[in-house]
């Protein structure tokens, strides 16, 4: 029963369509409407030097909306889902366990916790990295916590793994909605709560762009310099040592990687969760589980899965905004039923 | 020929001490099995010499070098260590499997090359799963899913393959199948390491055997010296008694030491 | 086991943060949609306005300086007491947006010049921005994000406070809607009005009439403190007996405290064609069944566009209250 997978170049030729008609199909759909020749003359006169292309008959407000709220907007979601992605599948490696990611295994709280502390202590007012920083570190701490509690050399069962996931969500999720309580204006509270645990990506603009692209590139590549160890971890621990990996060390820099990534991307989105059990696994099925391959589909996947997941948040019902993680719930919530039903029912069960 | 000696080593682990001043010498071209109760210390010791635990005390030598004094590259590369757990969660081939045996002879970014897949083919065909390449390794049962992790660690090419309890959860025409691989695989000239509690099978198929009791060397040498009724009843507790197979090896049965 | 490399990768990466986080703090503009609406927070930065001369300068409620280049042709109002500051003080043609409860004829009191002129509603940035406006007026309420993304683009946003206390802060915020929409001589006039119309609800007042006991009611809350309405209340010589009575601000009250407080006049707010049926419900209510106001059958219910209003047209409601207690 050898799985058929699909050749990476097949995989590659289909996605780089996608991507690119998922960009500008986000970028070309919005509450006004903007012709397309208008979005490409102003993507180019911003991107070409000066003078090179004619602007007299683009007005101001095409512009400002092509260029300020419809632009950033999609490279942020296209920056989160590969962030969230990639931060899956190192989480799957580490917890060796397919269903590990962000928002399952609370790191996505710990992230909201740091960026809410930022937030609340007057800290992001000052500095603007602040919030993608404190977010990073609250997901670092939230990973090794969870770790901690649920793995006993080097194995992870899957009950003790989703069960320290639940608590410390729970957990890290009211403290932050306590912070926001305690401290925000009493008309905006439930909107705050609401953006961090649900995700959104209204009002994005390049400063959000900017916060998040380099730590997700960063991540990115530190996962696929890693895909080695990612792939002997993922054969147990011991098997790793005695191949030659330095198993401390790896775990120290993987969960690194992942706690840059779920930083970063809840930093500017709030919390997403499902990203990154979706696409790695859908993109495992597609082109099999070498991580030198898995992680940079699963980011280039992930960039058009949530591009177009934020079009759908945008389009299903206007002029409300369904917020994204209601999205991506909806997507993975069955998928996770499924692939927890089908572990219950495998012979080498937990 | 190589050697892969532990001379005097003490493990402690969360706080225990493991192993107690253990010396044992481990030469090419013979099965050496590690036995004892449960919690002795064999699979301690196994690792150990595989160099995946630090110990305390003493030092573990490869070739008149310590382990510690050699990049983790080196010691990969000679020595290969087959864990218990064969529990594999994603659907990597078979072939994905055994080629990461060739890692420790590749640079993190190299390219697979012509030895690296002949030496992948040689390892499968030597554990009979050539057959098998293709399928997920997911999809096998225990017994294939085993010989798989033996072939990886046949593909690396060690001096030394240490093996931990490799018959645990097999059944018996699987168990027997994996024993005979251990044995070709030393008259070739591989050094084989085995910690078991089957005492029968270290009987068969080993020619030199140490017996470890509470972490300290009970008894070490040939298989005659080490593997008899005297031993196993001190070791074990239990009465053994030696009967003969068809073929004239020795088998043991066990009776509780009051009967 | 050569030990050198054990922690190497995870410092490099976390070197690598650091690096990527200095160079984006430095090169990166600050954004304030990080910012949040603190509780409690004074939110009142002092208005803060300029010389006449064009271009002008004010000092909005989040200490921000905007600046008008020239009297505002196309105004947005994102917040529905400020679509009443505008259409009072602003020629109609030029008010380009309008927020949502200015369509709603309960409450809103410029729905006839809606309907005549129809603005577009101002939600989300990608409508407000295609109508090219020159000048917003949102409330110290709204989102930081959206404020920060307009800044971006250049427009002037003016986050006006909307927390209003004092009949003395609505009139200064109709001089302010005259300042930045360049409208100074009709802003002028409509204080001159506003001002007017409050002495003579006041005059109407016979004294020495004893302070009558008045209670504001909307919903199981009331009006203490650092209200508009208990300003409103004081100016027409009347008692507060929510904040007589120790509460602050706008905040929910009980049926004990009513009955304590015993007031002789309740004015409460209905929707339109409702009042009947609100004024029964006050009386059915056992609590304030008990009140003299009751008692009395001093009970005031008048229509939400008039009992609401925080902008000019509180003008209403001062004089009903006047109207129904002095006669």
């Amino acid at each position: 029963m050898g799985r058929s997978r699909l050749r990476v170049p097949v995989f590659y030729a289909v996605l780089t369509p996608v991507l690119i008609l998922s960009f500008l199909s986000a970028t070309g759909i919005g509450s006004t409407s903007v012709g397309w020749p208008t979005i490409l003359r102003v993507a180019a006169s911003k991107l070409l030097p000066v003078g090179w292309i004619q602007m007299n008959d683009i007005t101001r407000a095409d512009t400002v909306i092509v260029w300020l709220i419809r632009v950033p907007r999609v490279l942020v979601a296209a920056f989160v889902g590969m962030g969230l992605a990639v931060a899956g599948a190192v989480m799957q490696a580490l917890f060796r366990n397919p269903l590990a990611e962000p928002a399952l295994v609370g790191t996505g709280s710990g992230a909201v916790l740091g960026a809410v502390i930022a937030f609340v202590t007057g800290w992001s007012a000052r500095s603007v990295i602040s919030v993608p920083l404190a977010a990073i570190t609250g997901a670092l701490l939230a990973l090794v916590v969870v770790y901690a509690i649920s793995t006993r050399g080097g194995v992870t069962p899957l009950g003790t793994l989703l069960l320290a996931g639940i608590a410390t969500t729970s957990l890290l999720g009211s403290a932050s909605s306590l912070l926001l309580s305690l401290n925000v204006a009493n008309w905006q509270i439930a909107q705050e709560i609401v953006f961090w645990t649900m995700g959104g990506l209204d009002a994005r603009s390049w400063t959000h762009v900017w916060l998040c692209a380099p730590f997700v590139m960063l991540g990115t590549v530190a996962a696929f310099v890693q895909s080695r160890d990612l792939d002997l971890l993922q054969q147990g621990e011991e098997s790793a040592a005695s191949l030659g990996v330095d198993v401390e060390t790896s775990k120290r820099t993987l969960a690194l990687t992942a706690a840059i990534l779920t930083g970063a991307c809840v930093a500017v989105a709030g919390m997403v969760g499902f990203v990154g059990l979706i696409v790695p696994h859908a993109v495992r099925l597609l082109v099999g589980p070498s991580n030198r391959v898995l992680i940079p589909a699963s980011g280039l996947t992930g960039a058009a899965f949530l591009v177009l997941c934020d079009l759908a948040a945008r389009t299903v019902h206007p002029p409300v905004e369904i917020r994204l993680g209601v999205i991506t719930a909806l997507l993975g919530g069955p998928l996770f039923i499924a692939l927890l039903l089908r572990r219950f029912r495998e012979v080498n069960t937990v | 020929m190589s050697v892969l000696e532990a001379r005097g080593i003490s493990v402690v682990r969360g706080g225990r001490r493991i192993l107690h001043d253990v010396g044992l010498r481990i030469e090419s071209g013979a099965v050496t099995a590690l036995a004892g109760p449960n919690g002795s210390g064999k699979s301690t010791l196994l690792r150990a010499l595989a160099g995946i635990w630090t110990v305390s005390e003493g030092s573990v030598v490869l070739d008149e070098v310590p382990l510690q004094a050699r990049s983790r590259r080196d010691v990969a590369s000679r020595i290969a260590f087959v864990a218990q757990d064969i529990r594999i969660d994603f659907a990597f081939t078979v072939a994905e499997i055994v080629a990461m045996g060739r890692y420790p002879h590749r640079g993190r970014f190299d390219r697979e090359a012509a030895a690296d897949r002949q030496a992948v083919d040689e390892a499968m065909e030597w554990c009979g799963i050539a057959s098998l390449r293709g399928r997920c390794a997911n999809t096998l049962s225990g017994g294939e899913r085993q010989r798989v992790v033996i072939a990886r660690g046949l593909a690396v090419q060690p001096d030394f393959i240490l093996l931990d309890e490799p018959t645990a959860n097999l059944d018996i025409e699987h168990a027997i199948r994996i024993l005979d691989l251990c044995a070709a695989l030393a008259r070739a000239g591989k050094s084989i390491v085995v910690a078991t509690h089957d005492l029968n099978a270290v009987a068969r198929y080993t020619s030199r055997a140490a017996l470890i009791d509470s972490g300290r060397i009970a008894y070490c040498g040939t298989r005659a010296e080490v593997v008899n009724s005297q031993t196993l009843e001190k070791v074990f507790q239990v009465r053994a008694e030696r009967l003969l197979s068809a073929d004239g090896s020795p088998v043991y049965m066990f009776h509780r030491k009051d009967t | 086991m050569v030990k050198g490399a054990r922690v190497a990768p995870a410092i490099l990466l976390a070197a690598l943060v650091a690096t990527i986080s200095a160079a984006v703090e430095h090169f990166v503009p600050p954004d304030s949609g990080l910012r949040i609406n603190r509780s409690g927070r004074s939110a009142g930065a002092v208005i803060r306005t300029g010389s006449a001369v064009y271009p002008r300068k004010a000092v909005d409620s989040d200490a921000f300086e905007v600046r008008m280049a020239r009297p505002a042709r196309r105004i947005v109002s994102q917040y529905w007491a400020i679509d009443e500051y505008v259409y009072s003080v602003a020629p109609p043609e030029r008010v380009v947006a309008v927020s949502e409860s200015a369509y709603l004829p309960n409450i809103s009191n410029v729905f006839r010049q809606v309907q005549q002129y129809r603005p577009a509603i101002a939600t989300d940035p990608e409508r407000v921005l295609r109508l090219d406006p020159d000048l917003l007026m949102v409330s110290s309420t709204s989102r930081q994000d959206f404020c920060a993304l307009v800044r971006s683009a250049d427009v002037p946003i003016y986050r006006v406070n909307t927390t209003f206390t004092t009949l003395a802060q609505v009139a200064e915020t109709i001089r302010l809607t005259g300042y930045l929409t360049g409208q100074d001589e009709a802003a002028q006039a409509e204080i001159a009005r506003f001002w007017q119309s409050i002495e003579s609800a006041k005059a109407r007042r016979k004294s020495p009439a004893k302070p009558p006991r008045i209670l504001g009611f909307s919903g199981h809350s009331s009006y203490g403190t650092d209200t508009l309405f208990d300003d409103i209340v004081r100016t027409l010589g009347g008692i507060n007996v929510g904040a007589a009575g120790g509460l602050k601000g706008y905040d929910s009250i009980n049926s004990e405290q009513i009955v304590r407080w015993n007031p002789e006049w309740i004015v409460a707010g209905a929707n339109h064609g409702k009042v009947r049926e609100v004024m029964t419900a006050l009386l059915a209510d056992p609590a304030i069944a008990t009140t003299q106001a009751a008692h009395d059958g001093h009970i005031l219910v008048v229509q939400f566009n008039v009992f609401l209003p925080t902008s000019p047209f509180t003008t209403l409601l001062v004089r009903a209250i006047a109207e129904a207690i002095y006669g």
